[in-house]
């Protein structure tokens, strides 16, 4: 049993064993080919933000802070020259973290990093979006595990096999799948409680495309076609969306969102194609597609070993 | 910042699953909290539901295009719920969210617009109307020219607005002087 399923966990004894057993299920580790992986990705994308150039929307600033940065002096953050200075922090830490040069520090420097470049840009502009919520956890997340991991990952790289190490923690993997299922059940959540279970009526899908879509592809096409067809498909779509938290329990069901999502991400990005949800979509294909089974993320089952220590 | 090689191992495995804890809960919590200020989110992206939108374009006298900005009828809904999750306030507009405004309110506030900025127009405003009918969008496209006449240069209100033309593509219909009845939402600034 090597899987990262909540289902997987044993039937304890009593209250006391239940809660060790739990935390040594979720200090199960595995080999970090996987997470390495992740935040290599994580770490592009960061670069990626860090070369794009920022748009100083003018007009009076909003009542309510678009980040938790929004405390920042106005000087600052409508200041060119802080911008670019967060921009190279943000560069160099994030190359820093793929080389492994003065981690944890620059795990923390490129999360944060990340977080106030992008404050900077919702500071600076009259939409939101929110095409990197999830990159800037997923960061964290990894962050926190680099830092108290890398003691094992140094001793792994020293001895010459990082990748045969067994280092890569049950609760990141699991705590990312929680955001990114959260994420998702939010966006349904929040459909819902705006709009109604009737959200899904096809008209306003059939709006957007003609409104912000690219109509000429297939796609497009199918979701022009008849407004109740586009109901199914809108309705899907906020079913998926609001399920998807249940991707953390159990494997077949995580599988199954991310087909799901992935497919959902697919006809978002050949429609939708500059609102820019490729990351997010990358993400999802990554962490609920079986590539943790085709990279063999196994973690090892230390918890029985414990329980048997307690009989 | 270091690793915490010298804590305890007890300390140092309770420690990171409590932050890992914190970190849901804190997620759990935010929507309700926090609400929508990145790095949170309670991902509003097309959260609502229009029936109908409206767009528009302005042109001067020799058809040559003007910001539509400039007459406050731009588009600033993009899908997000506008206000939310933003620094900038956007420049007020009379459609926030695209809901389609009567052709005299669309004229009206172009006539004030053009009396206090000095313009002397005339201008036309071609209104992109998109609306449900028979399981299909309807894509209709109306003109309508705008002028201000001495008096009103003067600062007598009026309406002087008339057709032009309607231009019409496979899926459009042209209906040049429908008044659009849905104006929810519209709010002059």
């Amino acid at each position: 049993m090597n899987t990262s399923d909540l289902t997987d966990l044993p039937t304890p004894l009593d209250a006391g064993t239940q809660r060790r057993a739990m935390a040594d299920w979720l200090l199960d580790t595995a080999t970090p080919k996987f997470a390495l992986l992740v935040t290599w990705l994580l770490c592009i994308f960061a670069i990626l933000l860090a070369c794009s150039p920022i748009e100083f929307s003018t007009g009076v600033p909003a009542d309510a802070g678009a980040s938790l940065f929004s405390w920042l002096p106005e000087s600052i953050l409508r200041s060119g020259l802080f911008f670019t200075g967060v921009r190279v922090v943000l560069a160099v830490s994030a190359v820093c973290w793929i080389l492994r040069v003065a981690v944890p520090v620059s795990c923390w420097a490129t999360t944060f990093g990340f977080m106030l470049m992008w404050s900077l840009r919702m500071e600076n502009l009259t939409n939101g979006a929110h095409i990197f919520n999830v990159t800037n956890m997923l960061m964290f997340i990894h962050a926190l595990w680099y830092q108290f991991y890398w003691r094992q990952m140094r001793s792994g790289i020293d001895a010459g096999s990082l990748m045969n190490t067994a280092c890569y923690p049950r609760w990141a993997f699991l705590l990312s799948l929680f955001y990114l299922g959260w994420f998702h059940t939010l966006a349904g959540i929040t459909k819902i409680v705006n709009s109604g279970f009737g959200w899904g009526n096809g008209v306003s899908l059939q709006l957007w495309t003609e409104l912000f879509g690219n109509t000429g592809t297939p796609f497009a096409q199918t979701i022009l076609f008849d407004t109740r067809l586009t109901a199914v498909m809108q309705t899907g779509a906020l079913m998926i969306e609001c399920f998807s938290i249940l991707c953390v329990f159990n494997r077949s069901v995580r599988y199954a969102v991310g087909v799901g999502l992935t497919g959902f991400y697919i006809g978002v990005l050949t429609t939708f194609v500059t609102f820019g949800f490729h990351f997010n979509a990358v993400l999802v294909a990554i962490f609920l597609l079986p590539v943790d089974w085709l990279i063999g993320l196994k973690f090892c089952n230390k918890h029985q070993s414990a329980i048997d220590g307690v009989q | 910042m270091r690793p915490l090689p010298a804590a305890p191992p007890v300390i140092r495995r309770g420690l990171e699953l409590w932050l890992a804890g914190a970190f849901a809960l804190v997620h759990l919590v935010a929507p309700v909290l926090i609400g929508e200020r990145y790095p949170f989110t309670i991902s509003p992206m097309f959260c609502d539901q229009p029936a109908e939108c409206c767009t528009y374009a302005v042109a001067d006298a020799n058809g040559k295009q003007i910001d539509p900005e400039i007459f406050h009828l731009h588009l600033v809904y993009d899908g997000n719920p506008p206000g939310l999750g933003m620094g900038i306030q956007h420049t007020p507009t009379l459609h926030p969210y695209c809901f389609p405004c009567q052709r005299q309110q669309v004229t009206d506030h172009v006539k004030a617009i053009m009396q206090r900025e000095g313009i002397a127009g005339p201008v036309t405003i071609t209104r992109r109307h998109l609306f449900p009918r028979d399981h299909k969008i309807i894509d209709e496209t109306d003109q309508w020219k705008v002028s201000i006449d001495a008096a009103e240069k003067n600062g007598a209100a009026g309406n002087k607005s008339a057709p032009l033309n309607q231009n019409a593509s496979p899926n459009q219909i042209a209906n040049p002087n429908k008044d659009v009845g849905n104006t929810a939402g519209a709010s002059p600034p």
